[in-house]
């Protein structure tokens, strides 16, 4: 599919006029050099990197960005900045070392998802040479998630996916994860 | 700005802030005695908003404690119901500081409505009542009751399959008691609303026998509940 989707743009409800950006990358070969990156907190402005392997739908990541750019508004992050608080918000638990752990990206990565809030355009350019790998089709997300983590992840009983999609189910999580 | 009278540390916190979600684009579905219930657009869906209002006949730092918690036993409860299969509106997200709760909105009618304008052939409505019946007893055997069961709490998806909503009152229970007021309520709305029908609830009470483990206890307690009422008798 050569016109598939490399770039979608989500709209954010708040009062700065932010969106989302997410692009979807595999064979990434320089995940070890770009966690470095993160650690040291060199990126700037930042980006959120994401495990894509336990993410199989967008409507997570929409979810996730939602809840940390209404925490950020009201001054209550509970990570180090928006970007990392949308990784951390993915997990839809209290754990903030264990959710950035597995959903954000590790030395050996090869799948990744980047994320970026944005006013104006996404810089699209700065994404490409920060990330070595091959730029695919956010369709293709589905597809590259291994399910069996991504329910040992959430615990996601047999009787929940009775009543709706594996999406659904992670999203009820990440909204009840403070409560 | 509003002004908190308390002096406590524990109303420091304001938890009837404005919504993220900006009401004004909404629309106003109804009002309860607890929430308002708003329409919109959320994640791109759309989307119920239910947000909960400050009652000022109440002392401030009281009304934020059973606001805030009342809120997340909801939100705990309808993540609970899920996860024993049982069908209730996806949450998008929960927004403590404005005590509001952003859900899927299930697209149909309720099915006091369906039942009413009696749309429903005599086969689909003896389906859609074994289904409630399965369902309830789902929710029962999960060591839950619904805490207002009622056929407007109840909606049909595309006109089909069925969603419970508005877990306001529901609470985590096994006693027999309890679930058995929750039938009885259950009844009770039937008596009420679709008289009119005939016998429907013995259809739910038939297929609540048949899909609880533990319906036993539960209807001996409601055949008890129904000679006195839901209220219980204060003895001792």
């Amino acid at each position: 599919m050569p016109d598939a989707v490399k770039q979608i743009t989500l709209s954010l409800v708040n009062s700065q006029e932010q969106k989302l950006t997410v692009w979807l990358f595999t064979n990434v070969r320089n995940a070890k050099n770009i966690q470095q990156q993160l650690v040291a907190g060199s990126l700037e402005p930042e980006l959120a990197f994401i495990n894509a392997l336990v993410v199989p739908d967008l409507l997570i990541v929409h979810a996730a960005a939602q809840k940390a750019m209404a925490a950020h508004l009201r001054g209550s992050l509970r990570t180090r900045s928006l970007h990392a608080e949308l990784v951390y918000n993915i997990a839809g638990s209290k754990h903030v070392g264990q959710s950035l752990q597995r959903f954000g990206i590790s030395e050996d990565s090869k799948s990744i998802l980047v994320a970026s809030f944005h006013t104006g355009d996404p810089d699209a350019g700065r994404v490409r040479s920060i990330v070595e790998g091959e730029s695919v089709g956010l369709d293709t997300l589905s597809s590259l998630a291994d399910m069996d983590t991504v329910k040992k992840f959430y615990k996601i009983v047999p009787a929940e996916l009775e009543v709706g999609t594996v999406a659904d189910a992670i999203c009820c999580r990440i909204a009840a994860s403070h409560c | 700005m509003v002004c908190e009278n308390g002096e406590g540390a524990s109303t420091s916190k304001n938890i009837f802030d404005d919504p993220i979600i900006n009401l004004q684009t909404c629309q106003l579905l109804s009002q309860g005695a607890e929430a308002k219930i708003w329409e919109g657009v959320y994640l791109g869906r759309p989307t119920i908003v239910k947000q909960r209002f400050r009652k000022k006949y109440r002392h401030s730092t009281l009304d934020n404690k059973l606001t805030l918690s009342r809120l997340k036993q909801e939100v705990r409860s309808i993540v609970r119901a899920r996860k024993l299969g049982v069908p209730t509106p996806v949450l998008y997200f929960v927004e403590h500081e404005a005590s509001t709760i952003y859900m899927e909105l299930v697209q149909g009618c309720s099915v006091k409505a369906a039942l009413l304008e009696g749309k429903l052939s005599d086969q689909e409505r003896h389906a859609l009542l074994r289904e409630i019946g399965r369902v309830v007893a789902l929710l029962h055997d999960g060591g839950m009751v619904h805490g207002d069961l009622t056929t407007s709490n109840m909606l049909l998806k595309g006109d089909s399959s069925l969603v419970l909503i508005d877990f306001g009152l529901s609470s985590n229970t096994t006693l027999p008691e309890d679930k058995a007021v929750d039938l009885y309520v259950l009844e009770r709305a039937f008596a009420s609303a679709h008289a009119a029908s005939g016998n429907l609830f013995d259809d739910i009470l038939a297929s609540y026998r048949q899909h609880s483990r533990l319906w036993c206890p539960t209807l001996n307690k409601f055949a008890e509940v129904r000679m006195r009422g839901r209220k219980r008798t204060m003895v001792g």
